[in-house]
């Protein structure tokens, strides 16, 4: 059999559930939406040359949303349905999984990009090119690797209990401001712009604002690893804790409570 | 071989609070055969779930060995897991928004099914639990014992030498756990061995090689049928209603008879030793004009009594 | 009388799931920290475009949206009945579900005037806008006013989606979205074509927040007053349509079954 059949059947899985789901679905159907609000603030100011930072900042919320609000909810989500212990006890180790899952439903975030191109073309008229296509295709895909990381690492963190829920419910909106989603950093106080870098929007904003811009890309390889190694690390801190948590609720008999 | 082994098995809940702990597994010995039906007889909360869940390697035990196949269940979990189906049942433990098909496909992966038989492990159960018609609905739109019958199915698609089934016609109609005992059956006589937990005393004189009586955590007997089934036969009664004086001092007086006893205003009920003992009783009431009569079956708590009086 | 109690009772199960969720640590820590993050992350688009007036627009407009954000949660507030398995008992009880659902939701109500005063004062702060005196008076007033206003019509989106409950989040997120981009929050209602404008003015954020607008202004108090009396009718609007359908849409979920669905 082959190694990944497992993981192929998890992504097929996950598809057909989100799509059945309207609750799954949430972000990608109505993030995206905000690009009505930025662009109509761009061209009400008459600064349609804007209009790209209005596609990029929707874009990237919608996939921090899949991985705070959907993907972040996969293990508590099994859990509450009495899956978690079937899936413990399967032959298959629960990662070979779950790491496929949070990935796709994050990776589904980039669905939002058609609402949002749909708004910028079809309601504002506005038609806007990425110079550097590629760049911006690598930084999508490595930001939905990075939400993916941190989505793990919730996850792990929503073991915990209900103070965790508390956090996930806070975390977004200072995470977009400081990261630059939409207004880069050079405008934000300067105490806070050294945290912005430790945040893997503020790479991938940055990666995408650029990607439109005709200009030489600087420094591409580093940030684009910067992006990547903020999701690794994401991801690996989660894995262990998970790996500890899911211990834990096995040797206090948890795993199938709530 | 010995399929299944547990010496002293303890399992304790902790409350992290001022509530005492849970002592759910009190030293728990088994020992079964493979090829055997084994059945775990008892009350709820008398530690079946919680032994299921640890020879299935879902739970760890606090103290004590537990082996499944030969495989220790804690060191070799992974030996373990490819070996065993598992049952657990309930409202829950399926994905709701998959169709059944869906469902059982996705397990089938899990369990290292080869794509190519995959068709054919998943048709065959489904089929074999009736569910065919309604495999291509979503799981939210099935009944409660359409989902039990899904659970049973999920846990056939490894084909696994080792069956846990906790409970499982639980939430059946009357035909459905017929033919469920059927599948047992047909699956004992291919040679593996199940675990089944029951309360229901019925099923488990029909399926089970042995019987192990549970309570608060520890085996207090294990019987094999034949004699679970004298034990039960030991246990009958007779209740009746609109009883006269004279009607109870004959009764007394029957050899069969162990006790009399009023059950309400209107209600008597006789014990007696034997199935002897009943035809002589309802002979008795008939001749006194005892019209309202019924014979009543044992309960668990009558046959625990019985047991852990003659510990 | 009796549905002054089954309010109060609704009122109380309400504040014991919103205290269950949010503790004052929380509340302020958490909540009131990313609703602050909010409103200033859309009020720095005037920072980018270098223009003080956008700025004091979008503070205004934010420091405002961000109550009725508070408010809105009534709509899947108004679902947790079926998650709860409530709902049918509700319906088929002989009380009247409205004070039931209105007391249930109203913690919302209150979180969202406490959530719009402080943001408002916060951003004020932190931006340094000037708030006129002694018209500044008026704001918390007119606030109340917006939040009731957006509570109307809160709940008869949220009587909407008991019949789909599923749908709850993508409702209420998208009623809030198009809060934001029509209701003069983010651009003047007058930006947006003409049918668009219609379908504003009957929204419950609009007239309201014209007054605010107006108070920081300096505008007459008349024109504050006029507007002030257009969100109390658009209100009572809301209102009246959530009151005239919910026991109707709870009679549509018995009769094709929805009522048993507690996803």
């Amino acid at each position: 059999m082959s190694p990944f059949r497992p993981a192929i059947a998890a992504v097929q899985a996950q598809v057909r559930m989100s799509t059945r789901s309207f609750e799954d679905l949430m972000p990608v159907l109505t993030m995206p939406l905000f690009a009505l609000v930025f662009l109509a603030i761009f061209v009400h100011s008459g600064r349609s040359d804007l209009a790209g930072y209005a596609m990029v900042a929707p874009l990237l919320m919608t996939v921090a949303q899949m991985g705070f609000f959907v993907a972040s909810e996969v293990v508590t989500n099994d859990r509450d349905e009495q899956l978690l212990e079937l899936l413990v006890a399967a032959p298959t180790p629960l990662f070979a999984t779950l790491w496929p899952r949070i990935l796709l439903l994050n990776a589904l975030g980039l669905v939002g990009f058609v609402e949002i191109w749909a708004i910028t073309v079809g309601v504002f008229g506005i038609s806007v090119e990425f110079h550097h296509p590629w760049v911006a295709a690598a930084t999508l895909v490595l930001t939905v690797f990075s939400s993916a990381g941190t989505a793990l690492l919730m996850a792990a963190l929503f073991c915990f209990g209900r103070s965790a829920r508390t956090f996930q419910n806070s975390v977004t909106y200072p995470l977009y401001l400081i990261a630059g989603v939409l207004v880069p950093v050079q405008y934000l106080p300067s105490w806070l712009q050294p945290l912005s870098p430790l945040v893997f929007l503020y790479w991938a904003a940055d990666l995408l604002r650029d990607s439109l811009r005709a200009d030489e890309m600087v420094n591409l390889a580093w940030r684009l690893t910067a992006l990547a190694g903020l999701g690794a690390f994401a991801g690996g801190i989660g894995a262990l804790i998970l790996g500890r948590m899911l211990d834990r609720l096995q040797r206090d008999g948890a795993l199938g409570l709530r | 071989m010995t399929a299944i082994e547990t010496v002293d098995l303890r399992r304790v809940y902790e409350t992290h609070s001022r509530e005492p702990n849970v002592v759910a597994l009190n030293g728990l010995s088994l020992s079964v055969e493979d090829g055997m039906v084994q059945g775990l007889l008892g009350p709820n909360g008398a530690g079946k779930a919680t032994l299921v869940k640890i020879l299935s390697t879902v739970l760890l035990p606090t103290s004590g060995h537990a082996s499944v196949l030969g495989y220790d269940v804690v060191r070799q979990k992974h030996e373990v897991r490819p070996r065993i189906g598992i049952v657990f049942g309930g409202d829950r433990g399926l994905y709701w928004r998959l169709t059944g098909r869906e469902n059982l496909e996705y397990w089938a992966a899990l369990y290292h099914v080869p794509q190519a038989e995959t068709k054919r492990r998943v048709d065959s159960p489904l089929e074999r639990v009736g569910l065919t018609e309604r495999a291509d609905y979503r799981v939210e739109t099935y009944s409660r014992g359409m989902k039990q019958r899904l659970h049973l199915a999920r846990g056939l698609i490894a084909d696994a030498r080792m069956l846990f089934l906790d409970e499982p016609t639980t939430g059946m109609n009357p035909v459905a756990a017929h033919e469920f005992r059927d599948l047992i059956l047909e699956l004992r006589s291919q040679g593996r061995t199940i675990l089944l937990t029951t309360h229901d005393m019925a099923e488990a004189e029909a399926l089970c090689d042995a019987v192990a009586f549970i309570d608060r955590g520890q085996v207090i007997a294990t019987e094999t049928p034949r004699s679970f089934g004298a034990l039960l036969r030991g246990l009958e009664a007779v209740e009746f209603e609109g009883a006269r004086p004279e009607t109870l001092e004959a009764l007394q007086l029957l050899p069969a008879v162990s006790a009399v006893s009023a059950v309400s205003d209107q209600t008597h009920r006789v014990e007696v030793h034997d199935t002897a003992g009943v035809e002589a009783v309802l002979r008795l009431l008939v001749d006194h004009r005892v019209t309202s009569l019924r014979t009543a079956r044992p309960t668990l708590e009558d046959l625990y009594l019985q047991l852990l009086g003659g510990r | 009388m009796s549905d002054i109690r089954v309010f109060l009772y609704g009122l109380r199960v309400g504040w014991m799931q919103f205290t269950g969720f949010w503790t004052w640590s929380t509340w302020t820590g958490g909540w009131l920290l990313r609703i602050v993050a909010q409103a200033t992350f859309f009020a720095m688009i005037g920072q980018l475009l270098d223009s003080p007036e956008s700025l004091r627009y979008l503070v205004i407009g934010n420091g405002v949206v961000v109550g009725a954000l508070a408010v809105n949660w009534t709509v899947p507030a108004s679902t947790w009945d079926r998650g709860d398995g409530t709902y049918p008992l509700l319906v088929v009880s002989p009380s009247s579900l409205i004070p039931a659902v209105i007391g249930r939701t109203a913690i919302w109500l209150l979180n969202g005037i406490a959530t719009s005063l402080a943001s408002l004062v916060t951003l004020a702060v932190v931006f340094r806008i000037a708030v006129p005196w002694p018209s500044a008076l008026l704001i918390a007033p007119l606030v109340t006013l917006i939040c009731a206003s957006v509570f109307c019509f809160a709940l008869r989106l949220g009587s909407l989606v008991t019949r789909m409950p599923s749908a709850r989040n993508v409702v209420h997120n998208s009623a809030l979205t198009a809060l934001m981009a029509f209701c003069g929050v983010s651009v003047p209602v007058a930006f947006w074509p003409g049918w668009v404008q219609v379908i504003a003015n009957c929204l419950p954020l609009t007239h309201g927040l014209a007054a605010i607008r107006g108070v920081f202004d300096g505008a007459p108090l008349a024109m504050i007053a006029s507007n002030a009396v257009w969100s109390i009718v658009v209100s009572a609007g809301w209102l009246a349509i959530s009151v005239l359908t919910m026991d109707r849409m709870a009679d549509a979920g018995r009769a094709d079954g929805s009522i048993e669905f507690v996803r």
